[in-house]
């Protein structure tokens, strides 16, 4: 078995399927094996005399009928492919134009038009009271725009308290912007310097439920 | 088929197999039709076999146009595929040893009666390849029909067959030693 990698390389010789280096090592083993000698000699028979009487080519039966024979399947599948997309097209129109699930649309539509309607009366409605809120406290009170650094901080906080008070997250939302509006800039001094921070939220957060609770 | 049309290459006609142009489709079997029944051929060696497998594989090719390279050499891909569906039947009659033919020949064909000549030319073909080349495991003959039937280049062989280059040497080593050693007692035997 030693020799094999030196009889598998004979039968490589004479294409390009050696290379150069594995060529020169074959030389070199068979100058000193007689048995991989003996194998190269018997080998040396002409391979042409071999493959030779294998390499003739068939013969198609009827050349165009093959050819038209493939082009008539390709037409086929084609055709069959354009059916079946009509056909998918077609179901879905049927679907759609069926009586019942045209009803279940109208239906549809209007309740989704209904909702849509609520909804910009609501925003509208929110909207105004904001302007009118705005307007009655930009006179009275020091605006002050919370830095959003502060605000976050608030926000974990007060939505801590949010059990305690039972408070909901729109009612916590509405005292945030509250307290931009009414509080004042020495509020946030302590939450800037980083001392007693838990303190300083809290504080302001109870000052401004307290505020928000008077009217 | 005009001059021009004829002479489109085989990129040209790809491209115009990718807009669905099936006159360009015509030309690229016309041109390639020959190549892949006689690898079929010499694979199976079975005729009806070899037509069946180089139709379907002109299917495929149509099939999945939009995906080819045009770029790339369309023979090694025809190989490719004849490979593959070769590969393929093998198993399948391998997993129904009893039934000899294939279940999928397309009929068309078969009522194309073929000339005497042919038939007894590729039988005789099909008896010498069998005669050396029948104890081939797949692997073996699928190497050696590509290299040394089809005088394909060793890279080639490895771009068709997915295998390594030191195992498409190995096996074609091996393939050409089982083939001599038949040769040595056919020859053994005649004498
Ligand atoms: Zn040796």
């Amino acid at each position: 078995m030693k020799h094999n990698k030196w009889i598998n390389y004979i039968h490589l010789l004479g294409s390009d399927e050696l290379e150069l280096r594995e060529q020169q090592a074959l030389n070199e083993h068979l100058k000193v094996c007689s048995g991989c000698r003996a194998v190269y000699e018997q080998l040396r028979l002409d391979w042409a005399g071999v493959i030779g009487e294998m390499t003739m080519s068939p013969h198609i039966p009827n050349p165009e009928a093959l050819t038209a024979s493939i082009l008539t399947r390709i037409e086929n599948m084609d055709t069959q492919s354009f059916k079946h997309q009509q056909l998918r097209v077609a179901k879905g129109f049927q679907l759609v134009f069926h009586p019942d699930i045209r009803l279940g649309l109208q239906i549809a539509t209007l309740v989704l038009l209904a909702v849509f309607l609520v909804e910009q009366y609501e925003v509208t409605k929110s909207v105004k009271r904001l302007e009118i809120q705005m307007h009655k406290q930009s006179n009275q009170a020091h605006v002050v725009i919370l830095p959003d650094r502060i605000k976050k901080r608030l926000l974990v906080n007060l939505k801590q308290q949010l059990d305690k008070h039972s408070l909901s997250s729109k009612r916590i939302e509405r005292v945030i912007n509250r307290l931009e509006i009414t509080a004042q800039p020495a509020d946030f001094w302590h939450l800037e310097s980083g001392a007693n921070e838990g303190d300083s939220e809290l504080s302001i957060f109870e000052r401004m439920k307290d505020n928000w609770r008077r009217p | 088929m005009t001059p021009s049309e004829s002479q489109r290459t085989d990129v040209q006609l790809i491209r115009d197999c990718q807009s669905h142009d099936q006159a360009a489709f015509r030309y690229l079997v016309e041109r390639y039709q020959a190549t892949a029944f006689r690898f079929a051929f010499r694979l199976s060696c079975e005729t009806m076999l070899a037509e069946d497998i180089c139709q379907k594989a002109f299917l495929r090719v149509w099939n999945y146009r939009l995906k080819l390279n045009p770029e790339a050499r369309f023979a090694t891909l025809l190989y490719t595929i004849v490979s593959q569906l070769w590969i393929d039947e093998t198993r399948s009659r391998n997993r129904r040893p009893s039934s000899k033919d294939s279940i999928d020949l397309n009929q068309d064909l078969i009522s194309n009666e073929p000339s005497i000549e042919t038939i007894s030319h590729n039988q005789d073909l099909a008896r010498r390849i069998k005669r050396l080349s029948h104890k081939l495991p797949p692997k073996q003959r699928l190497v050696f029909t590509l290299r040394d039937l089809e005088d394909l280049s060793i890279a080639e062989v490895v771009q068709i067959t997915g295998i390594s280059a030191g195992s498409v040497k190995t096996n074609l080593s091996l393939a050409r030693r089982k083939l001599r050693q038949q040769l040595q007692a056919i020859t053994g035997i005649e004498s």
